[in-house]
């Protein structure tokens, strides 16, 4: 009995380690895809110089807008989108003394969020989103002047950034 | 008289048993032969993972693709084929798809790209197989997004069992 | 006269009968020989070759039958067993013969048998032996599809 038993145990030990060694008219692969995470965003170009040239009398200058230009998104992962300005080359974070620009997208997920200040240093988050892709959203600009700032011109660097949620 | 007809008798039957014993300088053996059906299917490994890496702005990340596996084939038999199948496995077709295609062996037919059905349905793979032997055929496998759901992308990775079967047509 | 008359009988018998009368001694020529003896037997049929067997991409697994043997006996020089089938085996298939050699003989191994003679054995001198295995081995590619038949296979035993 313990020499049958024995016999039996190695059988069903060799047969259950080597299925695949006796595949016979089938075989089998496991096919394996890994999804990485990742983000990926493009803009259709710069929009034009915002400029600002008129004013009410006893009014501060009326603010120029933009809204030309749009922005394509992929992603893998939920994130947001974040904006960041500075002087093109410079390492500041500011805008010239006495201007003021700010940026809004058409929104992804959820309700469109109102214009964010940009140049008073650090990341803004303008957009939150999910997996998916997006085409051709809409980048609002909004730029305007305090009443003593004289004439001048300038350009600055707005970065967008695709990010986990911090 | 009876003697001498037990031993003509005997003489008779050692003729009759064992005539190639008696043959003198040659002898001769019959020799049968048979082909049984062979059906016999093998493969080199796993492919290697696929990575889905990003994609253009907007776009759904390009097809990602693999071909480091070959499978081996011999049969006796006429007009067989390959299906494939997902075993303990499946995918949302609308969402991503995982085709797979299939070198045919000498005088078979392969129909290019074939998407695996993402329940455990089957699909022709290679048709019209016919007393071959043969190694060393290519298999490539593709995998892209359709669709970019968060809610139906619930995972970072993807494990399919495909199974080939080599059987009628 | 009566002495010399038998005298001259007994003288007769002994002309006449020769040899008969020599004396106390008689001789005979005796003739013999040995004629030229070449025989070979074989102790049966082998069982069918079944090919049923492969690896997959490799042709399938060659099927062999060693239960049959074949019997000798010469007293020649340097004979030699040829071997043949009646007729062709079918596409992509063969058919070997190996025998086992006689003492002081050569084998040719594997031999695919085909409707000449074929040499399988050589070297063949003065012996009787048997027991000597004959192995057969069928094989077959993938092309010949399912199939089955049967030949029937003849050895001779020759002038090397």
């Amino acid at each position: 009995m313990k020499k049958l038993l024995t016999i039996l145990l190695s059988l069903s030990l060799i047969f259950g380690l080597l299925p695949l060694a006796v595949a016979g008219n089938t075989f089998q692969q496991a096919v394996n895809v890994q999804v990485e995470c990742w983000r990926e965003i493009g803009v259709s170009g710069d929009p034009p110089t915002l400029v600002i040239t008129t004013a009410e009398a006893g009014s501060p200058p009326d603010p120029a807008y933009d809204d030309s230009t749009t922005f394509s998104l992929s992603a893998t992962c939920a994130g947001q989108m974040l904006a960041w300005t500075g002087y093109v080359g410079g390492g500041h974070y500011y805008m010239p003394e006495g201007t003021h620009i700010a940026i809004k997208v058409d929104p992804i997920l959820g309700e469109a969020l109102d214009y964010e200040q940009l140049g008073t240093g650090g990341w803004r988050s303008i957009a939150a989103f999910d997996a998916g892709t997006w085409e051709n959203k809409r980048i609002y600009y909004k730029f305007w002047a305090d009443p003593d700032v004289s004439p001048m011109s300038d350009s600055i660097n707005v970065v967008f950034l695709l990010t986990g949620f911090w | 008289m009876k003697k001498f007809l037990s031993i003509l008798l005997i003489f008779a039957s050692f003729l009759y048993l064992e005539p190639s014993a008696f043959s003198g300088n040659s002898a001769q053996q019959t020799v049968q032969f048979a082909v049984e059906e062979i059906n016999e299917v093998s493969v080199s490994g796993d492919p290697e993972t696929m990575y889905v890496g990003p994609g253009e702005p907007g776009r759904l990340p390009p097809e990602v693709s693999e071909s480091s596996t070959t499978y081996n084939i011999t049969t006796t038999s006429s007009n067989k084929k390959i299906t494939v199948h997902l075993t303990q496995s499946s995918y949302d077709p609308t969402l991503c798809y995982l085709k797979v295609n299939l070198q045919p062996p000498s005088g078979a037919t392969s129909p290019g790209d074939v998407q695996i059905p993402g329940d455990n349905s089957s699909a022709n793979v290679v048709t019209g197989i016919s007393r071959v032997s043969q190694s060393g055929l290519g298999i490539t496998y593709k995998f892209r997004f359709v669709g970019l759901d968060s809610e139906k992308l619930q995972q970072a990775s993807f494990n399919f069992l495909v199974n080939f079967t080599l059987t009628d047509s | 006269m009566k002495k010399l008359f038998v005298v001259l009988v007994i003288g007769l018998f002994v002309f006449v009968s020769g040899q008969a009368m020599a004396g106390n001694t008689a001789q005979q020529t005796v003739s013999f020989q040995i004629t030229a003896i070449n025989e070979i037997a074989v102790s049966g049929n082998p069982g069918q070759l079944v090919v049923n067997a492969s690896n997959a991409g490799e042709d399938p697994d060659p099927a062999t039958d060693d239960t049959t043997s074949y019997s000798v006996t010469t007293n020649g020089e340097l004979k030699k067993i040829v071997g043949k089938i009646d007729s062709a085996m079918p596409s992509n298939t063969k058919l070997e013969a190996q025998l086992a050699a006689t003492t002081g003989g050569s084998s040719a191994g594997y031999v695919e048998l085909g409707e000449l003679d074929q040499n399988l054995v050589t070297g063949i001198s003065l012996l009787s032996e048997s027991g000597k295995t004959i192995t057969y081995r069928f094989s077959a590619q993938a092309e010949a599809g399912t199939l089955s038949g049967q030949r029937t296979v003849t050895f001779t035993l020759t002038d090397g």
